[in-house]
């Protein structure tokens, strides 16, 4: 089994290798989910003997990883496929709430003054510059720790819901720093949170689905800050100018 | 790096470390103040739903007195402290799941809970069966699948009696059906209603388990939860007028103490607004007066009884006999040496037993025991019966749903105008109706309403 996914991750590694640039990514995130956030709100309300909340679901990290290529040269485009983890966590000393996300899909970067009118017509922040937008599918699980104990359906079955959304971010970039193959690039993003649901999520925390309570909330927004480590072809970049081909 | 680059790296990343922070951290300051409510709040019975509803709208800002008719706090929550070398509880016994605020607050609190691998047993045909023998037999199997239907229940809002005999409930073991359906929920087969028992069963989320307090009482944990209630709570101040208008609410208590608020948190037991103890000003509407009256609450009793050895299997948990008292559980086991039972019925074998008198009662208990066991009343020490039907204020053991009861509990739940609310088991939506948790969670519930609706001076 190990020697499969070793011998599946060279041979991916290899075709990647020869079509586009792996990239690293790593952050921190910060979650707006008024549903949520006012849940944990009543819960702290209801926590009528305990001094320490449990601060809102906002402060989470995220890592992941995908690979980018360059779709086309004129107008110039970027279509980066990638995997993203995020972790948001919050709690007292009787509970902790964790809220999981992976996002898989395809990101399009590009320079809007370069995809319209060339790259030497990048504007003043030059091709370094990108805007991406990206769709795909969200995967949302939380769960719920009391007393040391993680919430369970039942005596076998532990809470921890599975929701999925379809995936929508925007995001800015600016590829600011190259050391050898390595280039660092600071990014930030905003992702849609449309509607998503936590089953169950108000019953397990407050005990009852309690007024405005309901699996489905309201949309927010994840913003998220972070750096993204690419590994060039070769010790060249390729925004600065159009490559040869 | 060149300059332009670590002037763009430096935008981006300020743009990052500051922006959002600051974004978020006013939206959570918004989110706070909206919760605030420093108005004035009356209180209406110092139960579980009264204290933990006081207990949230003094943290959230409000002033609040609580008015309690009779002369100590707890409703449905006593316990007696002197029959035994430990507290008994002859209201609320069980935490009911671990996934509710009373869990938390009784965890919170240093409560430990009984924990044994103790068995059931069921008297019928003619003899004592464990869990593990009974469920060798068809009859009983059939009776338990009955139970087990009620969350797929399909017919029309009936009797739990009556569903029992289309689900070909024996004769031999309907009583022990009715313990576990009727008896149960605060009353009997023939007065409760299907819909209810369905509904409570598919809303049902805070856990299965039942849960006795070990080391601590029912009544411990909810002052643990509510302590900074406790000093605020006015005792014997019968409420005989509520007077709610637009601009504001009044109290006027039996001595003749007139109180002024801006809103009303109502907690009595369904028992008294069925009686009309209360006079409201305006009336309540026509439908909300049908929904109290649709809402059952009958005569509950707990019959304690001491003996001086077990006289019962050591492994056992409760017992299901055939008499006037539907289930005998043994008080004391995980928490004492003692040999204690308590008999728990309502309904119409309650009112039955209540004829009787206490000693009658006892005597009665007594015989039913010498039938599951031989020799109850050689070993006999003391005995005691609790009556919630003769309780002041409180008049009956706890709400359940009748045939064609509809939307009721949702009708009563309902605040009147955005100044009079209302609290308590009986108004769970939930499916919580008839625990302590279901109460402490129409505090909340209307606490918050009280929050979010009521006019801020």
């Amino acid at each position: 089994m190990m020697k499969s996914i070793a011998l599946w991750l060279v041979l991916m590694g290899a075709v990647t290798d020869l079509l586009g640039q792996y990239f690293f990514s790593a952050g921190a995130s910060m979650l707006h989910v008024p549903d949520w956030d006012r849940t944990i709100r009543y819960y702290n309300i209801a926590q009528t003997w305990q001094d320490e909340d449990v601060l809102p679901l906002q402060y989470g990290y995220h890592a992941g990883g995908g690979f980018s290529f360059l779709l086309f040269q004129k107008p110039q485009v970027f279509v980066a496929p990638q995997m993203r983890y995020t972790r948001w966590s919050a709690g007292n000393s009787n509970t902790l709430l964790s809220l999981h996300q992976l996002t898989i899909g395809p990101e399009i970067r590009f320079n809007p003054r370069a995809l319209l009118f060339g790259v030497e017509s990048a504007g003043p922040l030059g091709p370094r510059w990108y805007i991406g937008v990206q769709s795909g599918l969200q995967l949302w699980m939380p769960r719920i720790q009391r007393n040391g104990e993680w919430i369970m359906y039942d005596e076998e079955t532990p809470y921890r819901p599975l929701s999925t959304r379809v995936d929508l971010k925007f995001s800015t970039g600016f590829h600011s720093l190259q050391i050898g193959a390595w280039v660092l690039t600071p990014e930030i993003s905003a992702q849609l949170v449309s509607g998503t649901e936590l089953y169950d999520w108000s019953e397990n925390l407050l005990g009852q689905n309690i007024i405005g309570m309901k699996n489905k909330a309201t949309s927010g927004w994840n913003f998220a800050a972070g750096l993204i480590l690419s590994k060039l072809k070769k010790s060249e970049n390729w925004w600065d100018r159009p490559r040869g081909n | 790096m060149n300059r332009r680059s670590f002037l763009y790296t430096s935008a981006f990343g300020g743009l990052a470390l500051t922006a959002f922070p600051s974004m978020l951290a006013s939206c959570k300051d918004g989110l706070a103040e909206d919760l605030r409510f420093e108005g004035k709040v009356i209180v209406i019975g110092a139960g579980a739903a009264g204290l933990y509803a006081a207990q949230i709208l003094l943290n959230q800002g409000a002033d609040v007195i609580v008015l309690e008719a009779s002369n100590r706090i707890g409703g449905r929550i006593k316990n007696n402290s002197t029959f035994s070398d430990f507290p008994i509880e002859l209201g609320a016994e069980e935490v009911h799941g671990e996934k509710s605020m009373l869990y938390d607050a009784a965890v919170a609190s240093g409560a430990q809970f009984v924990d044994d691998e103790s068995t059931d047993y069921y008297y019928f045909n003619g003899s004592l069966k464990s869990q593990a023998e009974a469920t060798e037999n068809t009859l009983f199997n059939t009776m338990l699948e009955a139970v087990d239907g009620i969350v797929d229940y399909t017919g029309g809002d009936t009797t739990a009696q009556a569903y029992g005999e289309i689900s070909n409930v024996s004769d031999n073991v309907v009583h022990i059906f009715n313990a576990l359906v009727g008896n149960e929920h605060g009353t009997d087969n023939s007065r409760i209603g299907m819909f209810g028992l369905r509904t409570e069963e598919e809303r049902w989320t805070s856990g299965d388990q039942n849960l006795p307090l070990r080391n601590t009482t029912m009544d411990e944990v909810i002052r643990f939860a509510c302590a900074d209630a406790l000093p605020i709570v006015t005792l014997e101040q019968i409420v005989q007028t509520i007077e709610h208008h637009s601009n504001g609410v009044r109290v006027t208590t039996a001595d003749g103490t007139v109180y002024s608020a801006d809103a009303i948190v109502c907690t009595v037991p369904i028992t008294q607004l069925k009686n009309n103890s209360i006079q409201f000003i305006p009336s309540l509407s026509a439908a909300k007066s049908a929904a109290i009256e649709k809402i059952g609450m009958d005569r509950g009793m707990k019959i304690i009884l001491q003996f001086s050895e077990r006289i019962w299997p050591s492994n056992m948990s409760a017992v299901y006999g055939r008499g006037l008292i539907p289930i005998f559980w043994a008080t004391s086991l995980g928490r004492s040496d003692e040999f204690i039972l308590t008999g728990f019925v309502h309904g119409s074998n309650a009112e039955a037993l209540a004829a009787m008198g206490e000693q009658g009662i006892l005597n009665q208990a007594l015989e039913e025991l010498d039938v599951l066991f031989g020799e109850a009343s050689d070993t006999y020490v003391q005995g005691l019966v609790y009556d919630w039907g003769n309780e002041p204020f409180i008049e009956g053991a706890y709400s359940y749903p009748t045939p064609d009861m509809g939307d009721a509990i949702e009708v009563l739940a309902q605040p009147v105008g955005n100044r009079l609310f209302f609290a308590g088991e009986a108004s769970h939506t939930g499916g919580h109706t008839s625990t302590v948790h279901g109460a402490m969670e129409t505090g909340l519930r209307a606490a918050l309403e009280v929050i979010q609706n009521t006019p801020r001076q």
